[in-house]
């Protein structure tokens, strides 16, 4: 473990939890506020008493005034059905740090707080489809398989979110917390991937990798740009005046991202893989509302 | 400016060029490098945005430019000239080979080398469409015509110095069309150009000593003594000294220093009573004379000083005292019937007598007696008037004749022999005198000592001379300068002093052969041989410093007009000026 991440991070990030802004639809017991009543310690209503429900939760007082059985209905505290994402594709293996490292890194960091705090950890390697996926875990113990899980993840293949969520959520899947860790360059756009999630009413975090090279490409003059995961090329003048346009592109490529999650309140951070990690997973992502 | 006057084979090439200098344009631009992006899919976003203007318009503008460039760059090299449209495109060059330009200038070519430099430099700065006729002053061109650039610097390398001391511009070629017409010459024998041509002057002031006379001859009154004159002309303007070297084949040499001022002619009279005979040679040594041809002169002295005589004769005592008064006469008398060709002499004087045959050796027949070798007589005649003397005959050179007067004589018929020439006519086409110029000499005289007063005249013993002289000694030397020779010999081979044959042509009764430098040259017929003795011996060609053209400037040419150098320059400064826009243009982005 020691690998991905040190031991005085984890030590850290034992004290944190995810949060989801709606209640879960967990079918284990969990820490998290879901739909269905049941046992909990948070009141939510009353009804009568039929025949067969749970005695313990009668309102004594209320029978004793109205001489009627009502019983007192508690939220059930339940998991969180966590699916964390994790972009696979050519275009992860640029960088210097890879973009893929960067996302092994921040997936194994939310695995680790969702296990420690039992909720179900999916974790989905893509890239045009899903490449490999772990079923869901709980607890833990599990980490180590998790952390196996991202060690044998290799850049390879193109992008294709839609596909990959299509894919994915095709099979029936509990409404949970979506974490995307990706560089979203996918040709057919990232709205009509994010568009299939939204379709399943899961909650969405984007952790938006970005590497120094797509944000500041540091070449000039005359190059021929070649695309890693389709390998198309393309000539192209590098004058500061089209380096600045790029900036601004890309800028707006990024804002756009941000702006279609926030528009569908959904939490997005960009992670630049120069930045501090550490600072990213304790306060950034503490910041966008992920981590209490 | 006049670019389509270039020929189709130029058009081609000036459009080699510039497609070449827009493909060395290309290249020039670096490779681009491939670089592995996440995606290309931003850039594209970006790139379509950023292009401003098309490619195609970019291309077509870079297409312009590196055009321009390479039209400018063939253009500054082929220069195809400014006059075009208004002339014929034909230019007349004469370059002037006479025997002057053989001088040395201060860069120590002679003159013609730098004159032909200075017309190729000419050539080569007319339009590559410009036909030029070269001419020369010495017609070494036979028919001049107009050529193009390339073939007419050929011909004026091809050029070599002539020997006419006149040299002439050829009057048609001043009526000939032409937009420009030169020449190139030193102005010292040419003179001043005519005024439709323009001068381009390779005269320079040069020092120059040369033997302007050389001769040798028997000392008169002493025939045993023989002298050398020798002229020397100081064609320089500065006094010089010098040395005059007189040298025989035998070893023998005579070496005179003389001092001569400036423009001055020196003589010197050399004794080479000393020398064996045979070739002589005199030498001007002097330090740095600038025109070599005039520094040496040859001549030739007969080898025969003393003549041994024999008098076939009936004891005339007066002819027996006559003849051995001769200085150079080694005399033996034998009477009439113990003639017989084998005696061992040079000549035989037959008095009153004829033999049979023709001797071996040349013979003076004194009234002899009608032979079959000798023209047919016309009989005896009686005081006979001369009526005309061939007095330009060696024989009868220095001879007065007023006075002769004869008794009777015996006189030939006219005779159509070529080799004959007749000395005396007396009346009615008759001849007193022959001079037979044979294989073997023979003179006759048609009348005796007895029959007339001629050995009592003053002229009688330089008869015996001249007559003595003519039979035994060598025939007399032609004399001729450098350049084309012609020797009235038929038939005959030429040979230098060095032995080695020199190729001739014989026409009509003569043989021509080209005598390149000053030397002896034998020619050797069916007769006795010829010396050809060939002189620069000729004062108006060492004076080569009488130039009618002022001094030329190294740069030389001046008179040429403006040649398009600039205008080369120009369109070169023009090519690197668009050559750095295309590169401002390129890093900008504006070009492709």
């Amino acid at each position: 473990m020691s690998e991905i991440l040190s031991e005085e991070f984890l030590r850290q990030l034992e004290h944190l939890a995810l949060v989801t802004r709606r209640p879960v639809a967990g079918h284990l017991r969990g820490h998290h506020r879901s739909r269905r009543t049941g046992v909990g310690m948070i009141f939510t209503d009353y009804r009568p008493y039929s025949p067969g429900d749970d005695t313990r939760n009668l309102d004594w007082g209320t029978y004793m005034r109205l001489d009627r059985l009502i019983l007192r209905l508690f939220e059930e505290e339940a998991d969180l059905p966590i699916y964390i994402f994790l972009d696979t594709s050519k275009s992860m293996g640029v960088g210097e740090p890879g973009k893929l490292e960067f996302a092994r890194r921040f997936a194994a960091a939310l695995a680790y707080v969702s296990l420690i705090n039992h909720d179900r950890v999916s974790m989905v390697a893509f890239a045009d489809g899903v490449l490999s996926e772990m079923p869901a875990r709980r607890g833990k113990n599990q980490m180590w398989r998790t952390l196996h899980f991202l060690e044998r993840l290799n850049p390879d293949g193109e992008t294709s979110l839609q596909n990959a969520f299509r894919t994915f959520f095709g099979a029936r899947r509990t409404r949970g917390l979506v974490i995307i860790a990706s560089d979203f360059l996918d040709r057919a756009g990232f709205e009509p991937a994010f568009q299939v999630i939204r379709q399943f009413g899961h909650e969405v975090f984007a952790a938006h990798v970005v590497s120094p090279e797509d944000r500041e490409p540091p070449f000039g003059d005359d190059v021929i740009l070649v695309d890693t995961e389709d390998g198309t090329s393309v000539k192209a003048h590098l004058t500061p005046e089209l380096l600045e346009t790029y900036r601004t592109g890309f800028a707006q490529y990024c804002a756009g991202i941000e702006s279609f999650c926030r528009s569908h309140g959904w939490g997005y951070l960009r992670a630049d893989t120069d930045s501090n990690f550490e600072h990213l997973m304790l306060r950034a992502l503490r910041h966008e509302g992920l981590l209490r | 400016m006049n670019a389509f006057a270039l020929s189709p084979l130029a058009v081609a090439a000036a459009l080699a060029a510039i497609v070449l200098a827009v493909v060395l344009l290309y290249l020039l631009q670096p490779p681009a490098r491939r670089r592995f992006v996440s995606s290309s899919l931003i850039w594209e976003r970006v790139l379509e945005a950023s292009r401003r203007v098309s490619d195609r318009w970019r291309w077509w503008l870079s297409l312009v430019i590196a055009g321009a460039i390479g039209v400018c760059v063939v253009l500054a090299v082929v220069r195809p000239g400014l006059n075009g449209s208004e002339g014929s495109g034909k230019a007349i060059i004469v370059v002037d080979n006479a025997p002057t330009m053989a001088t040395r200038t201060a860069s120590g070519v002679p003159r013609l080398r730098v004159a032909q430099d200075r017309a190729v430099d000419l050539i080569q700065s007319f339009t590559s469409a410009m036909q030029v006729m070269v001419v020369d002053t010495q017609r070494q061109i036979a028919t001049p015509s107009f050529e193009s650039r390339i073939d007419a610097v050929e011909t004026v390398e091809d050029l070599q110095l002539g020997r006419e001391y006149l040299p002439i511009v050829p009057s048609a070629v001043a009526s000939v069309a032409a937009e420009g017409r030169y020449v190139v010459t030193d102005g010292v024998l040419l003179g001043a150009p005519p005024a439709e041509f323009t001068s381009i002057s390779v005269f320079e002031p040069a020092a120059n000593l040369g033997i302007t006379a050389f001769d040798l001859q028997n000392v008169p009154g002493s025939p045993a003594q023989r002298e050398a004159f020798v002229e020397v002309f100081n064609a320089g303007n500065t006094d010089r000294t010098a040395e005059i070297v007189v040298s025989g084949t035998g070893g023998q040499e005579v070496t005179r220093e003389i001092s001569i001022e400036a423009n001055a002619v020196l003589t010197e009279t050399i004794d080479t009573s000393m020398f064996n005979g045979g070739p002589v040679r005199a030498a001007l040594t002097s330090t740095d004379d600038a025109f070599a041809d005039d520094d040496v002169a040859y001549g030739y002295l007969s080898s025969r000083r003393a003549v041994r005589v024999t008098l076939v004769s009936n004891s005339d005592r007066f002819l027996v005292k006559s003849l051995s008064s001769q200085p150079r006469v080694r005399l033996n008398v034998v009477p009439p019937h113990r003639y017989t060709d084998e005696f061992d002499t040079d000549i035989y004087v037959f008095d009153r007598f004829a033999p049979k045959s023709a001797p071996s050796v040349p013979s003076l027949l004194i009234g002899p007696q009608p032979a079959s070798w000798l023209p047919p007589s016309a009989g005896n005649v009686v005081l006979p008037e001369v009526t005309s003397a061939n007095v330009r005959h060696p024989v009868l050179q220095n001879i007065s004749l007023r006075d002769l007067h004869i008794e009777q004589g015996n006189v030939s018929k006219p005779s159509a022999d070529r080799e004959s020439t007749v000395l005396l006519h007396a009346d009615g086409d008759k001849i007193l005198a022959i001079a037979h110029d044979g294989a073997t000499r023979w003179v006759l005289l048609g009348f005796n000592s007895d029959d007339s007063n001629f050995g009592l005249l003053p002229g009688f013993p330089v008869f015996l001379g001249n007559a003595i002289k003519w039979l035994a000694d060598d025939p007399g030397i032609v004399r001729a300068t450098p350049g084309r020779v012609t020797v009235p010999v038929e038939s005959a081979r030429v040979f230098a002093v060095n032995g080695s044959e020199l190729p001739a042509m014989a026409l009509d009764g003569e043989v021509h052969f080209d005598a390149a430098t000053p030397g002896l040259y034998t020619v050797i017929g069916k007769d006795r041989p010829v010396r050809v003795a060939v002189n620069l011996l000729d004062r108006r060609i060492s004076a080569v410093n009488r130039s009618a053209l002022a001094p030329s400037t190294p740069a030389g040419g001046a008179n040429v007009d403006e040649l398009p150098i600039a205008l080369s320059a120009l369109l070169l400064i023009i090519a690197l000026v668009l050559l750095c826009i295309e590169w401002i243009a390129y890093h900008r982005r504006i070009t492709l």
